[in-house]
């Protein structure tokens, strides 16, 4: 029983914390892609396409955290 | 005015996803007697079965029909091909678009119109901003054919599954990996056609290693080229299973906070409806993403070295 | 912004984007060190199961995971040497 209370425990910690990790490196990544356009406004295609590409692979990594959450929370 | 029509197609929205979607879950609560526990209710709509189900919306009456079983005995194991919900699902992404596709480009005008311009713009994006950018312009099409079906297939099935009463065949680990494995084998393939066959298998050690930590040394590298394919696989397969539970458990608020349902439904339903929208831009987005890192790879391998 | 390159002569990455100049650039580097994380890796299920084999537990596990740390570092630093020496080649 109190294993099971522990793996539910661990399971919304660990969910928390990962997406704390996805949302500070996406905020990041939002910000110097920001910052680049307004330097120089001209590459602002180039730029929007590498930001929602480096965001798309850090929620992946993120995602990897979140199966792990999941596979402890549907234990039962 | 533009606000008032703003808003009450927003209203209409939100009925319908209430209609679609609440009811055909209360309903199914309600035929069983209010056994299911509202989590198995989720994990039952998300994972892949042996039946497809449909249910009636209006008087809850639900169909349920078991899928064949096709199983034969082959030496001392059980071999297991019967079809499964995302089976079938694949099955109709394909044949949408065999039947689709094929009859689009068969009018080939000199001025494009319609369903043939959308195909030809989805067509030319895949081939200049992800081929071509990613393997570079010398060896781009030859690869071409095959990040055009990933793209249009993945795109697809992720589409289809927010249909109401769908499945989501990306939903599937097995789905996934099978893609990532389809990318794999290419990447290979672009290796050996720039290394040459012995060539590529040879120069996955560095050299200057001594004979006797070859042992050691190929396993490590042998899995240091599998974590491409395998992390392609992994994120594919969790944005859609996260997006569409994250929806499902929205929903099921509603059940799992019994005592206020005036308030909780409108509040769970404009979640819902936001996630939902968001989902149909993930499906675009895993499609891309999932297309742009197979070329990405097949470019890297086809010019390593 | 495209290809006037003098570190690339033959205009090999004619048409690339910069996310996959970038990462075709990096991916030597990115190769040795999954080449770190697999030989821990490695070494520490080697140990695991040779302690279940053997019933010698931890001490195998151990072993195994201090071995896998060096033939990771070991296999990391001959990519990186191995890069820079081609590189110099060029």
């Amino acid at each position: 029983m109190i294993q099971l209370a522990l793996a539910f425990l661990g399971a919304g910690l660990g969910a928390g914390l990962a997406i704390i990790g996805a949302g500070y490196g996406i905020g990041r990544l939002a910000a110097s892609a920001m910052e680049g356009i307004a330097r120089q406004p001209a590459a602002a295609g180039e730029i929007r396409t590498s930001m929602i590409i480096a965001a798309a692979l850090i929620e992946g990594a993120t995602l990897f955290a979140l199966v792990v959450c999941i596979l402890l929370a549907i234990k039962s | 005015m533009g606000a008032l029509v703003r808003t009450t197609t927003f209203a209409r929205m939100a009925a319908a996803a209430a209609l679609l979607v609440v009811v055909p879950l209360s309903a199914r609560a309600a035929s069983e007697g209010g056994e299911v526990s509202v989590p198995d209710a989720v994990i039952h709509h998300v994972t892949d079965a042996w039946t497809l189900e449909l249910e009636n919306p209006i008087t809850g009456a639900m169909a349920s029909w078991e899928l064949p079983k096709w199983r034969f005995q082959v030496g001392g194991t059980m071999i297991d091909l019967s079809p499964t919900r995302h089976l079938i699902f694949m099955w109709i992404a394909a044949a949408l678009l065999i039947v689709g596709l094929t009859l689009v480009a068969r009018r080939r005008a000199m001025v494009p119109s319609g369903l043939y311009s959308l195909v030809e713009s989805l067509v030319k994006f895949v081939r200049d901003e992800l081929a071509v950018k990613n393997i570079g312009r010398e060896h781009a099409d030859h690869y071409v054919p095959y990040l055009l079906t990933a793209f249009f297939f993945i795109l697809t099935m992720n589409l289809l599954g927010l249909v109401p009463f769908s499945a989501t065949a990306t939903g599937n680990l097995a789905v996934t990996a099978g893609l990532a494995l389809l990318t794999f084998a290419l990447t290979l393939y672009a290796g050996m056609r720039s290394q040459g066959v012995v060539g590529f298998w040879a120069h996955i050690v560095p050299s200057g290693v001594p004979w006797w930590l070859y042992p050691v040394m190929i396993p490590v590298e042998l899995l240091g080229l599998l974590t491409k394919p395998f992390a392609l696989a992994i994120r594919l397969f969790a944005n859609m299973v996260a997006g569409h539970l994250v929806l499902f458990f929205l929903l099921a608020l509603i059940f799992l906070l019994p005592q206020l349902p005036v308030v909780v439904t409108p509040i769970s339903l404009a979640f819902a409806t936001g996630i939902f929208l968001l989902e149909i831009f993930v499906a675009f987005l895993q499609a891309y993403i999932f297309t742009m890192l197979s070329a990405l790879f097949i470019g890297m391998s086809a010019h390593a070295h | 912004m495209d290809g006037h390159d003098d570190r690339d002569p033959d205009r090999k990455s004619a048409g690339l984007s910069g996310f996959a100049r970038a990462m075709r650039a990096a991916e030597p580097y990115v190769q040795a060190s999954w080449s770190l994380a697999g030989g821990v890796a490695l070494g520490v299920l080697a140990g695991y199961y040779a302690d279940r084999w053997l019933g010698t537990s931890p001490w195998l596990l151990i072993a195994g995971a201090c071995l896998g740390m060096a033939a990771g570092i070991y296999a990391f630093v001959k990519a990186v040497l191995d890069v820079e020496r081609r590189k110099a080649r060029r």
